[in-house]
This record gives structure tokens, sequence and C-alpha cells, in this order.
């Protein structure tokens, strides 16, 4: 395995930082984008590489020898990849899936509560909800159809513009699935902590890209500035955390970004696709030397060698999986 | 630019919110008032008619026209769900919510903005 098993580390760490940075100063859509497609492609490339890494590491030990019929020294003398790699690799990916599966219950749990919700509105219910539940400003919630919830004495605070603002700014997050967005972006940096930057971010741009879309549905940003400010004064006592997240909206709608964004867009599409290929020749790397060494076990006894050029193509899902079931199995 | 001719769900929306924004039950006329819309009166008419129909909106007869109340059945049902969603803590991904990341420190910030909106500001 050569160093392109290495490339994707370093394309998530480049893109934790300087990706989430660029997609700051683009348009909220294509900011959005970037990260989402950004995030998964170089978590999903650092995942397979630390797939990899176990691989190899588990084919050269007498554990990888016990499990199909080949010598484990020619992967020993073959495979540049040392223990010192492979462990923290081996621990990595399993630290990497079960934050990731952590995470995933946790929005799938979250988002089926959401469809169960609007699916159990009675008929009469259409995309407005209407509740009398003060702690809940305006959210949207995804459905099939989503439905935009908002309370009634945020309806009542507001004016009729800025009513239209937030209803037009919850509807744009339902009409582009901005909540895919976030899981998406929040599912790669669970399994890569080296994009822990990309879900704030994503955050960031997806109310950017809604609330764009309320300024041009209200004819101009003041409705949705004044509705902002309005809701934090009267909300403000029960909204927690540091962010500055508002000031940062308010601004953006004051100062909209005219550039296209098209040539970083085009430059990030490039990138990406080479951290792919980079991916796929390491996997087809780590193949090559399994046809090796089972070619040169089979030269080496000169029978015929049965359930081992059946798993071709490997990506080590099997031998990660093997070493919980069979951790005791003698060496062959 | 304002898009003339808009999906009939976002129009019952607008309607709806104005019904409940007003506190007491409205007149077609009323309601055209309380939007800031340049809808026509047949449009809110037939809207309302509409939002009737589903079971919406309630209507009761004052002097020649009608005038309607949001219904509030659903509400409940919704405001319980949307409580236990939102106690989970990590509800972020899945509700976006309007001023989800506003603070006192944002609501000072957001007044001076509002002060002064034209002057540059670092972001």
């Amino acid at each position: 395995m050569s160093l392109d098993v290495y490339v994707p580390f370093v394309a998530a760490f480049a893109f934790g930082t300087i990706g989430v940075w660029v997609a700051q100063r683009l348009r909220p859509a294509q900011a959005t984008w970037l990260l989402s497609v950004g995030s998964v492609v170089t978590s999903a490339c650092s995942l397979c590489s630390l797939l990899l890494l176990t691989w190899a590491m588990v084919a050269r030990t007498s554990l990888g020898g016990s499990l199909g019929d080949w010598s484990t020294a020619v992967f020993r003398r073959h495979d540049p990849v040392s223990v010192g790699v492979s462990i923290p690799a081996v621990v990595l990916l399993v630290i990497g899936c079960l934050r990731m599966a952590r995470t995933f219950r946790q929005h799938a749990h979250n988002l089926s509560g959401a469809y169960r919700t609007c699916r159990e509105l009675p008929a009469s219910v259409g995309e407005l909800v209407v509740v009398a539940d003060d702690t809940v400003a305006a959210c949207a919630l995804p459905g099939r159809p989503g439905r935009i919830v908002v309370s009634r004495q945020t309806l009542a605070r507001l004016t009729a513009a800025q009513r239209r603002a937030v209803l037009a700014h919850e509807r744009s997050h339902l009409r582009h699935r901005h909540y895919l967005h976030h899981v998406a972006v929040a599912l790669a940096a669970a399994a890569n902590p080296l994009l822990r930057a990309a879900p704030r971010a994503t955050a960031d741009a997806t109310e950017r890209w809604a609330d764009n879309d309320a300024a041009l549905h209200t004819n101009g940003p003041d409705s949705v500035v004044t509705a902002l400010c309005q809701l934090s004064g009267q909300l403000s006592g029960q909204l927690s955390g540091q962010h500055s997240a508002a000031g940062r909206r308010v601004a953006a709608l004051r100062q909209p970004i005219r550039r296209s964004g098209w040539s970083v867009m085009t430059l990030a599409t490039l990138a990406l696709t080479g951290v792919v290929l980079s991916s796929a020749e390491a996997a087809a790397d780590a193949d090559q030397l399994w046809h090796r060494a089972d070619a040169i076990t089979r030269a080496d006894r000169g029978t015929g060698v049965t359930g081992v050029t059946g798993v071709t193509g490997v990506t080590g899902v099997t031998y990660s999986a093997a070493l919980h079931h069979h951790p005791a199995q003698p060496a062959q | 630019m304002r898009q003339h001719r808009r999906p009939a769900g976002e129009l019952e929306s607008t309607i709806l919110a104005a019904l409940w924004a007003a506190n007491e039950p409205l007149t077609p006329a009323q309601v055209l008032a309380a939007l800031d819309d340049d809808l026509a009166y047949t449009t809110v008419m037939t809207t309302l008619a509409r939002l009737h129909d589903k079971g919406a909106v309630s209507r009761e007869r004052a002097g020649r026209a009608y005038a309607y109340t949001p219904a509030s059945d659903a509400a409940d049902v919704v405001a319980e769900q949307m409580r236990r969603l939102l106690d989970r803590g990590d509800h972020a991904s899945v509700l976006a919510r309007f001023v989800t990341t506003l603070d006192d420190a944002d609501g000072r910030v957001l007044s001076d903005l509002l002060r002064v909106p034209r002057r540059r500001r670092p972001s």
C-alpha cells in the first residue's frame, strides 16, 4: 500500500479548515452543498483508508493467516504499512464507527419523530401549525409534507411582513431539505473528528440560505432582520449558547455575496474527485497485494486454493469482523 | 420582485397566521387589512372558505359577512410532540428553528445593527 491511503486524512484536515473557511465566503446554497458533499466524501474516504490499514494489519498476523490459506510472510514482506500506523488506525476506526452509530441513532430517532408528528396531524391542518406553547418560537418540522410550526405568541408579536418573512424562512428549510444536509454532515463529522467545524458551518449556511429566500419573498432583508430582533428580544431568556450566529446572519443579509463562486466549486469538485481516485488506488493496491499473496501461496503448495479467490475487491470488513468473532483461533 | 401566483398552501398559511395573530374573529376585510400583501379581496374570501371547508377555521355571522376564528384542535397534538422532540436536546439538525442560536448578546448586536443598518461592520 502506497501513500495513497493517507491522502484522505490530509484531505479531511484541509476540508475541515480551509473548506469551512471558504464556504463562509460562498453563496449559501453553494456553501451548503460544498460542506455536505465535501464532508461526506472526505469522511467516507478516510473511513475506507482506516479499513484498509486495519486489513493490512490483520492480514499479516497469524490471525489473518488462519482466516485464509495464504502466507502472512508475503504481507510482511510487501506491505509498507507498519504496526505503528496500523494500531492507531484500528482504534480510530472503532471509535469512528461507534460515534457514527450513536449519531445515526439520534438523528434517525428525531427524524422519525418529526415524520410521525406530521403524519398524525388531523387532515384539517395544512402547512402551518400553530401551537399555544411559548417555548417553541418557529421551526421547520421535516415530514411528508413538512410543516411549519409557530407558537401563537410569536405570531402575535410580529407584523404582517415579519410573519411572512418567518414563514418564508421556514418554508425554505423544508423546500431545500436542509435537515438532510445537517444529518449528512453530522454523520461525517462523527466518523472523522477533523471535520468537527463542518456541522456549525453547515447550520450557518442553511440559515443564510433560508434568510436569503425570506428576504426575496418580502422584498428586502428588513423584515427578516426585524423579525430576528423581535423574536430574540422576546425569547432571550429561553435561548442558550454562546454563539453570535444571528449577528453573522444580519451582516450577510445586509451585504449579500455577489461573486458567482463557480470557480471555487469547480476546484473543490476536482480536489474531491482526486481524493476519491486516490482511495480507489489504495484499495486497488490492497487487492493486488492480496492476489500476490494468494498466488505465492499457491505456487508454494502446488495446489489449488479454495475460498480465497472468491473474496476479491477486499475492503477489510470481513476481517475486522472476524477479529471480534474468532480471537482465539490458532495459527496455521 | 413579488411573486404574483403563489401556491394555495402558502396563501392559506399567510391568512391562517394573520387569524392566529389577531386574537379575535376577523372578517375577510379585516384579514385583508391585517396582511402586508396586495391580495384581492376575492382571493382572501376564497381562501377563507377553503380553510373553513377543511375544518381549519370556524366562522360565525358578523353583520353581513362571516368572522373567522382558527380552529385549535391540532395545536395540542403538536405541542406535546414538539416538546418531546425539543426536550431531547440534540434537535438542531432536525428542527431548524428561526431563532435557535440567539442569546442576549445577539439581541444587543442586532439592536446595534438595526440602529445603524447601513454601516459596514466586521462579520
